[in-house]
């Protein structure tokens, strides 16, 4: 009777130490057939350029790359109106920025374009957009204010202006040391700034951070006054001649969509959550093919 | 078929002779044995064919004649049948004597023609049932019991959590004597915090809410404790694989009041302890422990008035801890210590006092208190050991809690036998502190920065109700339940008012056969933001705001039932149901803000079909149980508004659940359970984002991973099959009870999650198959 509750017992245990282990097995990944990814943001007075490439699977090790040989069709107001030529612009060493398809139509408001693209091995996508409605951006003045009793605590604050703001718009606004290399229209430097605003929020501007992206209704009226703060690290460069460069980024609805949820999706801690899905505006595929208006005020640095 | 009644009942009232006058009998139903009040014992007029049934007090009213017969009944117990020879209104007290366990005769169930419970919207279950049922790691668990019912599922795998009818989690209201339990899990959720040696009686309802019930959208679970015998002292000590229980309830006054009290604590860090203190010698430790206590007193003042003070308190704590020594150079060792802790627990307690006032109506008024704390704190601690000596020290906290107060008083009106009312208003103050954390960051001289941040406001929220509900009967064809609930939560100088009504129609339209129908709508001041999927308890409550709205959900029933024989009872019930203002996180990570500004308000829907198939007589017992369902979320900003599927949508869900008592000594249960897999995002793409002279701070060379769509892709279905048999010794003084248990006994390797691990996705599986053994001396 003792052996037999000893063996019991042993099973018991036996049986235990199996359960307290866990188990992973591979499963086979299922099929995901690529898409074409459509990068764009059209702005009003200058060409449309569109990056095109396909999306892979998380379990295919080759990194993205172009399509080369696709054939996009640009149309306005539903009328063929250009198909996109490729393009290699030198000035990156990326192929995905590198190559680029472009077209001579420069868009304008109140049309919609839209794009047809077809690539062999991919199911054709679409895509279409509108340039918004433009607001303004006016440099006021600015001042130098103390934060604390250090000399690093001194910051630039620079007072600005925004009007003709739509209650049902989307905007972004921002703002650049110096206007870059034109010829690439790649090479703004931006810079760190604090705002700490009642309706625009609080946060300080880092690299890699969220998109300063808000709806029209954030302002009781169609104008709205603020200041943004940069540090002491960054004013203390500044040279006579150069330009800080603020920007008021109209956007369409769809663009706003796009920055919004990919931020979220950067934000987002994979261990605990799902991704956030980028939002996409391509029918059958993955991207953006969205309108912005840019409208910009300068302030040209004068050493004191 | 139908076997004479046995007339166990004691009387008490009086004998005159005036015949033929309706006089009104009150009083209450117990245990003979115990004296516990029984709830939901059913007295019947034979002769009228009018009956009633205690309320949660045990306390019933019915308007009889002289000569009238009446019958007596509960689940479990015998019958009880008497004459009534009373001319006047008249108190008295029933007592019913348990059935042998293995007395399973059939039961006379003299008003089977009668209208019964909805058996497709409330589901009861006794704590001897819970019992028998196979259980995980041997810890009998009401709440994982209820899981095998159609309708009710289980969250993550081996976990207590309930969803009900396609409904979250958080959305069930779980009392314990009438105050709510915010967490009920010990052991990261593997069972719920409720011993079942302390529990008297246990309700689920799905739907046909009363409308005493409020605060949740989703579900009420109504666990109410055992009073005490106030007879004799009875108790139990029981000890399992990782736990060790001891119940002791008796009377402190014989027939005037008793006690209860049960204990339970874990023993895995005193296996733990031993392990790392040897094998790896105070490097690295951990360790996890958890308790629960019930107690309970009454005293009965007099025949009508007697209170209550009951009180809860349980504690899971888990700590991890590393002690390293590292030789940077000839003259430097720097010593790191590292530690993590997790904390979290519940306490309630409750002063209710009975009242009957009058014969026909009877008073309940209730004071509660209930506390949920969390907390988890890290330590790193650096020390050089050079000349001069470095330290660098540092300290996170984080806790979160909620405090209720509440108080609550109820009439229950016996108007006839036809007619029961339920009147009352309740009160709770929460108080809730979502989260904050704490930093100090401190050198050898102490501490040189400490800082408290995100989430320190403390919320105060007042929920206001008040109810009324009538319950009609006419004739035993048909019953209705009409209520009125009006909720008020006051936040932030913010009313939300809801007015919730609640009914039921139940029609029995051929003998033992019955169609109903039923409407609640509900309301639900706090929300439960969810951390993970695995029921952690970092997932924090939060109360509503003026930016966060309560949860409102609408639920529509039709139901059909039928007592095929005195056996089988088989029920049938559609549902659909519609909720608003759900929230979840849109960014988990972005930890510098508030939570509030990191939700975002959705809609849910469910619909789904229910078969419910039971033998409830016999040696053997059991049912059959499969739901067919939907459910779906739609966030805006998640997937820009396409409806999804829920997490734990699972169409088919089929439980068949057998107990066989082979004699006095042994019994064996089985339950099998088969579901639809669960619905998972997996992130399967990459692609490249935008490059734009605007937008590009961090777009070179940056690829995002995405899915087609949310929730679209389904792990494999699952299935495991549990078995667990007791050995009872009956000794002169005392009973002993063996029980053995094989969780997932065929080892079926089902998916828990899924992870992406050098290019290959794995599936893990945990729980593969799970023993289990108990043994309990009862006495």
């Amino acid at each position: 009777m003792r052996i037999n509750n000893l063996r019991f017992f042993y099973l018991v245990s036996v049986l235990f130490m199996v359960a307290c282990e866990a188990i992973y097995h591979d499963i086979e990944p299922p099929d995901i057939e690529p898409v074409i990814v459509v990068n764009s943001f059209f702005e009003n007075d200058k060409k449309i350029e569109v990056n095109i490439s396909g999306s892979k699977s998380r379990f295919d090790n080759n990194n993205l790359v172009p399509i080369f040989d696709a054939k996009p069709y640009l149309f306005c107001d539903n009328e063929l109106v250009d198909t996109l030529r490729i393009n290699e612009n030198p000035y990156f060493s990326d192929l995905l920025a590198r190559w680029t398809y472009v077209s001579d139509i420069e868009p304008v408001k109140n049309k919609t374009y839209s794009i047809d693209i077809k690539a062999d091995g991919y199911k054709t996508v679409r895509a279409e957009g509108q340039i918004p409605q433009n607001g303004s951006i006016r440099y006021i003045d600015h001042e130098f204010v103390a934060k604390g009793k250090y000399t690093t605590d001194k910051y630039l604050r620079v007072n600005l202006e925004l009007n003709n703001i739509d209650k049902e718009g989307f905007y972004n606004i921002s703002f650049s040391l110096r206007e870059g290399i034109e010829e690439t229209g790649y090479g703004y430097d931006y810079t760190l700034f604090d705002i700490e605003d009642p309706l625009i929020g609080t946060m300080t501007r880092a690299l890699h951070s969220d998109y300063l992206i808000f709806k029209g209704n954030l302002f009781p009226q169609n104008g709205y006054k603020f200041s943004i703060d940069i540090k002491h690290e960054d004013w203390i460069y500044l040279y006579d001649g150069d330009v800080l460069v603020f920007e008021l980024i109209s956007l369409s609805e769809d663009v706003y969509k796009y920055l919004s949820t990919l931020t979220m999706h950067k934000n987002v801690d994979l261990r605990i959550s799902d991704p956030i899905k980028v939002y996409t505006n391509v029918q059958g595929g993955y991207g953006i093919f969205g309108g912005i208006n840019v409208v910009k005020d300068s302030l040209v640095w004068k050493e004191k | 078929m139908i076997k004479t009644l046995v007339t166990l009942s004691i009387l008490f009232f009086t004998c005159t002779l005036s015949s033929g006058k309706t006089i009104n009998l009150s009083g209450y139903i117990e245990d003979a044995k115990s004296g516990e009040r029984l709830i939901g014992a059913s007295i019947y007029n034979l002769n009228t064919n009018r009956g009633t049934v205690t309320n949660d007090y045990g306390f019933f009213s019915l308007s009889v004649k002289q000569s009238d017969s009446l019958l007596t009944s509960f689940i479990g117990y015998k019958s009880g049948r008497i004459v009534c020879n009373s001319s006047k209104d008249t108190t008295v007290i029933f007592k019913l004597e348990l059935k042998s366990e293995f007395l399973l005769e059939i039961e006379v169930v003299a008003n089977s023609k009668n209208l019964k419970e909805n058996v497709s919207n409330i589901v009861s279950l006794s704590p001897k049932l819970v019992e028998r049922l196979p259980v995980i790691l041997g810890e009998t668990d009401v709440l994982k019991s209820f899981q095998l019912m159609p309708g009710v599922q289980g969250g993550i795998e081996g976990t207590a959590g309930m969803i009900v009818r396609g409904s979250d989690p958080s959305q069930n209201l779980i009392l314990l004597d009438g105050v709510p339990v915010y967490n009920v899990n010990h052991l990261f959720g593997l069972f719920s915090v409720f011993n079942n040696d302390a529990i008297k009686s246990s309700k689920l309802y799905k739907g046909d809410f009363p409308a005493s019930y409020g605060g949740r959208a989703a579900s009420v679970v109504d666990i109410r404790m055992k009073e005490g015998n106030n007879k004799e002292m009875k108790g139990s000590v029981s000890a399992g694989l990782i736990s060790a229980k001891g119940f002791i309830e008796g009377p402190i006054v014989k027939d005037k009041s008793s006690f209860m009290i049960s204990a339970r604590r874990t023993y895995i860090d005193v296996f733990l302890y031993p392990y790392f203190k040897i094998m790896l010698k105070d490097e690295y430790s951990t360790s996890y422990a958890f308790y629960d206590v019930n107690g309970k007193i009454n005293y009965k003042l007099n025949d009508r008035n007697k209170i209550y003070l009951s009180y809860y308190s349980g504690n899971d704590g888990y700590y991890q801890s590393s002690s390293t020594s590292i030789k940077r150079s000839e003259n430097t060792i720097t010593d790191i210590k590292q530690k993590s802790t997790i904390d979290w627990g519940n306490h309630t307690g409750t002063f209710r006092w009975n009242s009957q006032l009058g014969n026909k109506l009877f008073c309940n008024t209730t004071l509660t208190l209930s506390q949920y704390k969390f907390s988890t704190g890290r330590m790193f601690d650096e020390i050089e050991k050079g000349d001069p000596p470095i330290r660098n020290k540092l300290e996170t906290e984080f806790y979160s809690g909620i405090f209720d107060k509440g108080a609550a008083v109820q009439f229950d009106y016996f108007h006839s036998g036809r007619n029961f009312i339920e009147f009352g208003v309740n009160f709770t103050n929460h108080r809730f502190k979502p989260g904050v954390n704490v930093f100090d960051f401190s050198d050898l001289e102490g501490v040189i920065e400490s800082d408290s941040v995100k989430n320190t406001k403390t919320y105060s929220n007042n929920e206001i109700a008040l109810y009324f509900q009538d319950n009609f009967k006419i004739e035993n064809i048909l019953n209705l339940s009409a209520g009125i609930r009006f909720s008020r939560f006051d936040t932030e100088n913010i009313n939300y008012d809801f007015l919730e009504p609640r009914a039921s129609l139940s029609l029995l339209f051929i003998p033992r056969s019955s169609l109903g129908i039923s409407y609640s709508k509900t309301s639900q001041p706090i929300h439960l933001l969810v951390n993970s999927s695995v029921g952690f308890p970092t997932d924090q409550w939060v109360p509503v705001t003026k930016n966060i709205k309560p949860i409102v959900a609408n639920q529509f029933n039709v139901s059909f039932q039928n007592e095929i024989n005195p056996y089988f009872n088989i029920s049938l019930g559609v549902y659909l149901k519609q909720m608003d203002n759900l929230l979840e996180y849109i960014d988990n990570a972005d930890k510098k803000k508030n939570w509030e500004e990191i939700v975002e308000h959705g809609q849910g829907t469910a619909k789904g079909v229910e078969l419910l198939i039971e033998k409830k007589l016999g040696k053997t017992q059991g049912w059959i149980a499969y739901t067919l369902s939907n459910s779906e979320r739609v966030f805006e900003i998640i997937i820009y508004g396409n409806p999804y599927p829920y997490k734990y949508d699972r169409k088919h869900d089929f439980k068949i659940v057998v107990t066989h008592q082979f004699n006095e000594r042994v019994n064996v249960s089985a339950s099998w359970i088969f579901n639809t897999g669960n619905a998972v995002t997996l992130p399967t793409e990459n692609y490249s984002i935008n490059y734009s002279r605007h937008f590009s701070e961090y777009a070179y060379g940056a690829e995002i991973i995405s899915y087609r769509k949310k929730n679209d892709f389904r792990m494999p279905n699952y299935h495991r099959l549990d078995l667990s048999a007791n050995f009872e010794k009956q000794k002169e003084k005392t009973k002993r009870v063996f029980s053995i248990g094989l969780y997932n006994a065929y080892m079926h390797r089902n998916a828990l999650y899924y992870d992406f691990y050098e290019g290959r996705l794995r599936s893990h599986s945990v729980l593969p198959i799970m023993p289990s053994i108990n043994y309990t001396i009862e006495f």
